[in-house]
């Protein structure tokens, strides 16, 4: 049997390994007894090093949207509202304020493209939002809905669905004064 | 104090099919309040308004009557480490407490939202075996109760906008804790783990050839969640998990088929580890009962129940043995402690031998 030092402190054999699988991708970390207690807690409590940080520290550029070294000359932006400067970003991997998606939006966009595709938002909406916000957003739905229907050859509930998709986009036109 | 007691112990609730392999199943949702400075970057100041003003809606609002926000300061170290130990609350989020609360519900004892954690909002909610549907439609009904009076962070591109863009989207965490010893005894682990490419998860364990660190579990999660519906994410993970029960399972009848006596073995040993040691440290006590768990998972152990041996763990904790116990201990009293409760709980549960 091979014999494994600690990832974490170098010093110690290590007994164990933490397994965490990425996309595929098996990451294993080898630890010894001490170093695999500290990590246990972390483990079942879901405290994610963010992914952002990890794709930096892999040498993800964001300002070019590929990997290599970055262009550290160009110039630092900054979100008005709360004044974090895309460098601080870059550091840290967490943004200042909901306004800074809108800021930074260039380099948010790369970054989200790299992790979650070309995906156009699905899912809930708050209740509190403009309801033409929210006409839009159950339209990109049904949308998507109807793509699923045509794909299963279930044209009676597509064009029932498309009806529906413009009878919502005509409600939409008419909420614009 | 009292409080805390009895509303942790509800969520652990067994005997649901499949509650041998899936330990545990949550749902978390991230959310953020606008015009607010995401809580990393925010000082004490501006985390106390954020609390304040969350705090203030939730006290106006007749429809969220049920919700009890707690600061953190208020709490002692003793019932952060409680909270830590029963899951509901995050180390990191225990640890630096400044402008943090949390929010739990007198109508359901599984729910726990953080405030100033990560977001300012985490929403979490808690259930034991695979119930991660049940778990979505508390989080989802709860999140609708809080956006009705909450201003959230929001755009029609990016969905809830979070603190770290990597989790916007639905924000959505659905993630479920494993038991998998057979496919670990079996070596099987490996080879799973690297064919669940293009399944947008995430797994983390903790094993290896020394099964005495720390049981064999797993944690499996989604990853993004931009692009995919709520829904979609729990089908998905759903049908993963069940090939994965699927595959221990199997496991589980070669080892009884071919291995039954080494089985046997490392049963009875854990059994007398547990029953006989003076000594022993809360990471030693879960490998010996999770070892007790699988000897009844596999009908090797009849007159033990899973139920009882997992509530053995829980009340082997650190925090709560201080608590039990109603005093500060030292290291080594804490052990003899340990050894003690669980030797006399196994003798109660099991008058004879392995
Ligand atoms: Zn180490
Ligand atoms: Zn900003």
């Amino acid at each position: 049997m091979k014999i494994m030092f600690c990832d974490e402190c170098h010093k110690n054999i290590s007994v164990v390994y933490l397994v965490k699988v990425v996309n595929g991708k098996v990451y294993k970390k080898y630890l010894c007894e001490e170093c695999a207690k500290k990590f246990w807690d972390g483990i079942l409590s879901l405290d994610e090093f963010s992914k952002v940080s990890q794709l930096l520290g892999e040498g993800f550029d964001i300002e070019e949207g590929h990997y290599g070294p970055s262009n550290l000359l160009e110039s630092d932006e900054v979100c008005p509202t709360c004044g974090i400067k895309l460098s601080d970003f870059r550091k840290s991997g967490r943004l200042g304020c909901s306004d800074c998606y809108e800021s930074l939006k260039s380099k948010v966009s790369l970054i989200l493209k790299r992790i979650c595709g070309d995906g156009k938002y699905v899912g809930k909406i708050p209740k509190l939002l403009d309801e033409r916000v929210k006409l839009e957003l159950k339209v990109i739905e049904l949308r998507r809905q109807l793509k699923f229907y045509v794909k299963d050859e279930e044209y009676e509930k597509a064009a029932n669905l498309r009806d529906e998709i413009k009878d919502l986009e005509k409600q939409i036109s008419l909420e614009v004064v | 104090m009292a409080m805390f007691k009895c509303d942790f112990g509800n969520w652990i609730n067994f005997g649901d099919l499949d509650s041998d392999i899936v330990i545990s199943s949550r749902i978390r949702l991230a959310r953020n309040i606008s015009n607010f400075v995401f809580p990393h970057w925010a000082n004490e100041t501006q985390l106390n308004e954020v609390r304040d003003f969350i705090s203030g809606i939730i006290s106006q609002s007749d429809s969220l009557k049920d919700l009890v926000l707690i600061f953190s300061e208020k709490l002692v170290p003793q019932e952060k480490d409680m909270l830590v130990e029963n899951h509901l609350i995050s180390p990191a989020f225990s640890r630096e407490g400044k402008g943090q609360a949390f929010i739990i519900s007198e109508k359901i004892p599984n729910l726990c939202i953080m405030v100033n954690e990560e977001d300012h909002l985490r929403i979490q909610v808690f259930s034991t075996g695979l119930k991660l549907r049940e778990a979505w439609k508390i989080a989802d009904e709860t999140d609708d109760r809080l956006s009705s009076h909450l201003p959230y962070a929001f755009s029609k591109q990016w969905g809830y906008l979070t603190e770290c863009p990597a989790n916007a989207g639905n924000a959505m965490k659905a993630s479920v804790v494993m038991q998998l010893p057979a496919l670990v005894i079996n070596d099987e682990i490996e080879s799973l783990f690297s064919n669940l490419s293009d399944s947008n998860v995430e797994v983390r364990g903790l094993f290896g050839e020394d099964i005495n660190v720390a049981g064999d579990f797993f944690q499996i999660s989604n990853q993004s969640t931009l692009g995919k519906s709520e829904d979609e994410i729990i089908n998905n993970l759903e049908v993963l998990l069940k090939k994965i029960i699927e595959r221990e399972r199997a496991a589980r009848e070669i080892l009884l088929k071919e291995d039954k006596i080494r089985l046997l073995d490392e049963i009875s040993r854990s059994w007398g580890i547990l029953t006989h040691a003076k000594l022993i440290s809360f990471e030693e006590a879960v490998d010996h009962l999770s070892m007790l768990c699988l000897g009844v998972d596999l009908n090797l152990l009849s007159d033990l129940s899973r139920s009882q041996i997992t509530e053995l763990m829980t009340l082997t904790g650190p925090a709560h043995l201080r608590n039990l116990m109603g005093e500060d201990f030292d290291d080594d009293s804490e052990d003899i402690a340990r050894a003690e409760l669980i030797k006399r709980e196994l003798y109660k549960l099991r008058e004879g031998a392995v």
